[in-house]
């Protein structure tokens, strides 16, 4: 071998090697700038200024690394709540934990791995296929000192659950204990730039974190003909064609209060547990009107409220009723959101224990809506229809 | 396993290059063992049953190649090679498209089995063929079973070719030379691989954003954004598949093992047939000599040649695709490859050759074009899912009057990471005013790209001559380059993903 081509080689093996450093350096480098800024605190609580987005990419670092006693959690509805009213009516210390779009399983899972649950062993005959089973496994929660979660639920959703959490882009990376696919959160450049770079920018500027009162906050254009958007002109339909709830829909709904729902309740004894449901507008009534299934939401309704309710550490707080506030489809931005000012009027009143469902009072209140709903006249919002 | 994830790079690349070349030391076979072991655990990483499937089809045609060497009816041993070769082929391919044919029309949607598809099989079955024929054609071939294994499924090119010929893989295997450990060849090998490397998973990634909305809201777009649509696919293929291809030849040259190129700038080709010599030129090259030669090329008449163009052409479309489209595909290819030979009868006729404007090189300009507006209007019906949905991007066509680029195309695009920082570099605003000129300026400078500046086998070669005679400086600016496109591609395989809730 000639001297040259041994220099050559030489160069080339330097080449190789400096190549390998600086990319090892580089990964290092960019690692440890992850890990430390942590901006999902998949690790640890914020050591720098932050930014609370992505939901499902950070709620469960929140309820594993924050400090906090209450905990506010639900789908879209929930996003509205001012943490800073809940702590002060409430004397709490809170977070806000809101998934939007959410399904029953999801929910209740990402409560179960904050506070805890029972471990409930699927039966075959529950027809839960096998690879789902596995998140109902938890045992302790990340915070044992949680006294109240403030949850909104969907009783429709409840009835329809799936027993697996609907939305297919879960970071599992973040969920799990496997320390080796963290380098899909570690070696990411949307962590990098969207999370690490952001949060130190706004610790270098002097900026405030993203405070719970403004995470997932929304504020939208309201009115009528929004609440009405996904109506079709609606015509009377006659009772014979209402939609029954049916003993199958019952199992269905049993099926998820024992899986989802109560192995939380029943694993936190001494925590209260308020369960909000919220005020849909008259025109979500009118789609249950038009899809015959008017006696089929309020029956649903009252199947599960009155399972809840024989719970001590269960207060349930519905609203319904306030018949003036679902009528007023000025504060709707469609069939169930409402404004802001909603979820504030709705914390006071949970606060001073009005519009609680109990024992004795749920008969009353679902004798209430049974008569204003099916009397109503829904035909009168055609004129928001296009 | 795919290239492009972490556990190829940060475990399966060093680990079994190392491994190859310290077991090279101890002993030639036992690097080529660790060469098969390393490319059986890569290809059954993601499913075992894809291992069901290969190691019978390797060690059947192994006994059928043996046994050729001693059989009178060496022909008839070859034809049942091949046919059961192509029965594996046509079974995995097409049951599936059987099944749901029947499944929607006879069994109202009853059916839940599916066949699952074996990984590489479309390459490893015609590699295979080759090898058979190979063997029938030339009596001296031989080869032990741990060379065929290793070059049946040797990982860098097992996923997505190049289809290797024996001749070009067993002789390396059994060059004494390259058995050590060479950093010219690993040093070119990780440059090659950074440039796919960036292809794949930064270019083609982006591209691949705006042309799935694109096709997610056909009826939302005017002219203009069908245009970007039509070349945005074409370009989000290219650097997809060459971008495969330079990984693989990278990791081949890691292993001191030269993989045939698989690409010469396509879209820098000046007529149908010279596109055909540039894209998956092994493909190519298997049609030619395995299919079109054997039907007698073009050597029996005019006729029959256009004959066995279009045959060639129709197999390709079936060979890529179970789907009608496909065999469009294939047969708008084959057309245009006609046309290519009688025009150029026709221009030898007239000995344009020798005319002032041939000689300028407008005829190659205009060339270029035509072949690229042909090859991309061919592309929509390989990417639609089925004629129809090809025929609602084509009516799009008709809008001339609107211009305008729907916010559903270019809002994914946008959300990258590389085109928000692009954005914030427009400080004039352009983006603003005009909603989608971003995707549309990068999609367009792209297309240049590609027609002008060199491939990356050229980028390669000329690094490499250069690396020698440069400074210190320009080394290290080397070293960065390349250091920070492969950082950059492993940043890139994870994303975070937006929660897009319908309403909220």
């Amino acid at each position: 071998m000639t001297d040259n081509v041994v220099k050559d080689k030489n160069e080339y093996r330097k080449w190789f090697q400096h190549t390998i450093v600086i990319i090892l350096i580089l990964c290092v480098f960019i690692a440890i700038v992850n890990i430390v800024v942590d901006p999902f605190f998949h690790y640890h609580a914020p050591v720098v200024k932050y930014r609370l987005y992505n939901e499902r990419y950070i709620n469960d670092g929140i309820a594993r690394n924050f400090d906090y006693d209450a905990i506010i959690i639900g789908n879209s509805l929930t996003q509205n709540f001012k943490i800073s009213q809940y702590d002060e009516l409430f004397g709490v210390n809170g977070v806000k934990l809101p998934y939007s779009g959410a399904n029953t399983a999801e929910l209740w899972t990402a409560l179960g791995r904050a506070i805890g649950r029972e471990v409930v062993t699927s039966e075959i005959s529950d027809g839960i296929p096998k690879e789902y089973r596995k998140q109902y496994n938890a045992l302790n929660g990340y915070n044992d000192d949680v006294d109240t979660v403030l949850i909104c639920i969907d009783c429709d959703d409840i009835v329809n659950d799936k027993f697996w959490i609907g939305y297919d882009s879960l970071p599992e990376y973040l969920y799990d204990d496997n320390l080796l696919n963290d380098v899909e959160y570690v070696f990411n450049k949307d962590t990098l730039y969207k999370g690490t770079l952001f949060n130190l920018i706004l610790t270098v500027r002097g900026r405030e974190s993203t405070s719970f009162d403004e995470y997932s906050a929304w504020e939208r254009e309201k009115g009528p003909y929004q609440a009405c958007d996904s109506l079709e002109l609606i015509e009377k339909v006659d009772e014979s064609d209402f939609v029954e709830f049916t003993p199958n829909d019952r199992k269905l709904a049993d099926l998820s209060l024992k899986y989802n729902i109560l192995p939380v309740v029943r694993a936190n004894q001494n925590t209260r547990f308020i369960f909000v449901l919220p005020p849909f507008s008259i025109a979500k009534w009118a789609e249950y009107y038009q899809d015959g299934k008017i006696m089929y939401r309020i029956d649903s309704m009252y199947y599960i409220l009155s399972e809840l309710v024989k719970y001590d550490n269960v207060s349930i707080y519905g609203f319904d009723d306030e018949f003036e506030l679902i009528t007023n489809l000025d504060i709707y931005c469609d069939a169930i959101h409402y404004d802001a000012d909603i979820n504030d009027w709705m914390l006071g009143e949970i606060a001073e224990d009005r519009h609680k469902i109990d024992s004795e009072s749920i008969e009353k209140y679902f004798q209430n809506i049974k008569e204003y709903y099916l009397t109503y006249d829904y035909t009168a919002l055609n004129e928001y229809i296009d | 396993m795919l290239f492009n994830s972490y556990s190829f790079i940060f475990l399966m690349l060093p680990v079994s290059v190392i491994g190859y070349y310290l077991l090279n030391r101890l002993n030639q076979r036992l690097g080529m063992i660790w060469i098969i072991i390393c490319s059986l655990l890569f290809i059954g990483h993601t499913n075992i049953m894809y291992l069901l499937v290969l190691i019978p089809c390797m060690m059947f045609n192994y006994f059928v190649a043996s046994y050729m060497h001693v059989t009178k009816h060496k022909k008839a041993m070859l034809t049942f090679g091949v046919s059961i070769n192509v029965l594996v082929l046509l079974i995995f391919k097409y049951t599936n498209f059987f099944l749901d044919y029947f499944n929607e029309n006879v069994f109202a949607d009853s059916l839940t089995f599916r066949l699952f598809f074996p990984l590489g099989i479309s390459f490893y079955t015609f590699q295979q063929i080759t090898f058979l024929v190979d063997y029938y054609r030339d009596d001296s071939l031989r080869c032990d079973i741990i060379e065929y294994f290793a070059y049946i499924c040797f990982y860098p090119q097992f996923v997505q070719g190049p289809i290797v010929l024996q001749s070009e893989m067993i002789p390396q295997f059994r060059d004494i030379s390259r058995k050590t450990c060479d950093y010219r060849y690993i040093s070119r090998g990780l440059y090659r691989f950074a440039l796919g490397l960036v292809k794949k998973v930064l270019i083609a990634n982006i591209l691949a954003s705006a042309v799935d909305a694109g096709y997610r809201c056909i009826s939302e777009l005017g002219i203009l954004a069908a245009v970007l649509l039509l070349i945005g696919y074409s370009l989000q293929i290219y650097f997809d598949f060459s971008g495969y291809s330079d990984m693989a030849i990278g990791v081949g040259w890691m292993f001191h093992i030269d993989l045939p190129e698989n690409f010469n700038s396509p879209y820098k080709a000046k007529s149908i047939d010279d596109f055909w010599d540039r894209w998956h030129i092994t493909l190519t090259r298997f049609f030619t000599r395995y299919v079109y030669f054997p039907l007698g090329g073009s050597k029996k008449g005019r006729i029959r040649t256009y004959i066995n163009i279009l045959i060639i052409f129709l197999l390709s479309g079936l060979w890529h695709g179970s789907d009608s489209s496909f065999v469009i595909w294939g047969l708008m290819h084959g057309v245009g490859m006609l046309l290519c030979r009688i025009f150029k009868d026709v221009k030898k006729n007239l000995n344009i050759h020798n005319n002032a404007i041939a000689k300028s090189g407008v005829f190659n300009g205009i060339g270029t074009c035509i072949t690229f507006i042909y090859v991309s209007i061919a592309w929509v019906l390989f990417r639609a899912d089925s004629i129809s949905k090809a025929q609602r991007v084509f009516a799009r066509f008709k809008d001339f009057c609107d211009l305008s680029i729907s916010h559903y195309m270019y809002e994914p695009f946008n959300e990258f990471i590389e085109a928000t920082i692009l954005l914030r570099l427009d400080v004039l605003g352009i983006n603003e005013r005009i909603p989608g000129f971003l995707m549309g300026a990068v999609i367009i400078l792209f297309m240049i790209a590609c027609m002008v500046l060199p491939n990356s086998m050229q980028v390669v070669e000329k690094w490499s001559d250069a690396l020698i005679s440069k400074k210190r400086f320009g080394r290290f600016a080397s070293c960065l380059a390349v250091a920070v496109m492969i950082t950059w591609g492993i940043l890139s395989f994870s994303g975070v993903t937006e929660f897009v809730y319908w309403s909220f």
